[in-house]
């Protein structure tokens, strides 16, 4: 088999992965990461929320190191791991061939991560800073790089920087809008949504067994997954049609995804569209970020309602 | 049937990159994609595109610098540059000093956050 063509692989460094369980609904003192997050104005460069067996959300949350230590108030609930990194692929087109093969090297070379999520370009993955090297050469050497590729790595020019944010605060979008501005918001309705379990032993089996779809199933919609306790992988694939891995649970579901300049730079983003869709009592099932992306998977039936209400907090051209 | 031409979009924001590319495909354009300012020059005498979509702020080698690498060279300068700039306040046209004193000639810029269906528009207009 011919080796999957990438335009690029990027690795940014010194994050801290920040994870949390709850009850939704019964631990009414524990306020969810993102709007702790959102409270201090300290953004995330990726989050992932997943609602499992119905009542017990994870929330999974990317922060830079220097901003994590600004955090006032830990909450007691949240699970640190410090010294990771991200390291992305791009562009995936929405094909289950290099988000299967991905898993598989990962799996194949038992490499853990801490989570997975993906953007409109990008499936991103997080892994200790440790494992870095090993992950980049590994890619580097099973994917198809142009020669001209970028560096892995890219270096800040931080005078330019600097001059950027004083003199033009936008252009790190640091700023908030009343309505935050998108390129539009996209809801995709008949699509299956599939939560797996399975141990750490078994990843590379999963992502071979997701890069074998590829000639049977167009492409993903939604992908996220995270490494639990006890080396327990939990993964969520949303498609478009039901697949043929055997999953733990699976519901039909919507998708409203959009994009929107520097997300990922950008607090309270996230918080303000779930605070949005809770107000409305609209249950959410997936919700992954970063980027310039955002995905919220909803149950069957509310997309639409979704949507609209999101119109209340994003401009929508 | 004539042949689709080739544009070249060029950001270190791989989710514009893709935003865009998808955009101009869904317009018959073909797409050449590049990441910062070197892989740029490598793609543009390379492939030749018509019109580059060019972001300023880039690693290695900027915006700026590819412009003047371009309009500077006679074999490139027919090439159609559109900036894509989130200083646009400091754009008075688009032969524009920026903040090192150089001048640099573009055939045309859009503010960052980019409007996509604008910059589409911009790209028909150059390229018909």
């Amino acid at each position: 088999m011919d080796p999957i063509k990438i335009n690029g692989i990027r690795l940014n460094k010194n994050y801290v992965q920040v994870t949390q369980a709850y009850i939704a609904g019964q631990d009414q003192s524990c306020v969810p990461l993102y709007q702790v997050l959102a409270s201090n104005k300290i953004n995330m460069v990726s989050m992932t929320l997943g609602a499992i067996d119905n009542s017990k959300v994870f929330v999974s949350g990317t922060i830079a190191s220097k901003h994590f230590q600004q955090v006032s108030s830990p909450d007691e609930s949240w699970n640190y791991h410090r010294d990771v990194c991200t390291i992305s692929i791009y562009p995936h087109h929405y094909r289950l061939q290099p988000l299967g093969f991905f898993l598989y090297l990962l799996g194949s070379q038992k490499i853990s991560f801490q989570n997975l999520i993906f953007s409109n370009a990008m499936l991103t993955f997080v892994v200790d800073q440790t494992d870095c090297d090993t992950v980049i050469d590994i890619l580097s050497k099973n994917f198809d790089l142009p020669p001209s590729h970028v560096p892995f790595e890219q270096e800040e020019n931080v005078e330019q920087t600097k001059f950027l944010k004083r003199r033009y605060p936008e252009t790190r979008a640091t700023y908030m809008e009343k309505r935050i501005k998108t390129y539009g918001i996209t809801l995709v309705s008949d699509l299956n949504l599939c939560s797996y379990l399975f141990s750490f032993d078994q990843l590379a089996e999963y992502g071979h067994l997701i890069q074998s779809m590829q000639d049977k199933e167009d492409k993903f919609f939604y992908i996220s997954a995270y490494m639990a306790t006890l080396g327990q992988t939990h993964l969520f694939l949303l498609t478009g049609k039901s697949i043929s891995i055997p999953a733990r649970q699976t519901c039909t579901a919507e998708l409203l995804s959009f994009h929107g300049p520097h997300f990922g730079d950008r607090h309270s983003i996230i918080s303000r569209a779930l605070n949005c869709l809770s107000q409305k009592f609209i249950p959410v099932l997936q919700t992954g970020c970063t980027g310039a992306s955002i995905a919220i998977v909803l149950p069957e039936g509310y997309g639409q309602e979704a949507k609209t209400a999101l119109k209340d907090v994003f401009e929508i051209p | 049937m004539s042949e689709k031409q080739l544009i070249l979009v060029v950001d270190d924001d791989p989710d514009l990159v893709e935003a865009v590319s998808m955009k101009l495909e869904a317009l018959e354009y073909r797409v050449a994609t590049a990441y910062d300012g070197e892989e740029a020059m490598e793609k543009i005498k390379e492939e030749k595109p018509v019109l580059v979509i060019l972001d300023v702020m880039m690693p290695r080698k900027n915006g700026w610098e590819v412009c003047d690498d371009i309009k500077n060279n006679d074999d490139l300068k027919s090439i159609i540059i559109v900036l894509l700039t989130a200083v646009a306040d400091s754009v008075k046209t688009t032969s524009y000093t920026h903040h090192d004193g150089k001048t640099t000639l573009a055939d045309d810029y859009i503010p960052k956050p980019i409007d996509l269906d604008k910059l589409m528009e911009i790209v028909k207009d150059h390229c018909q």
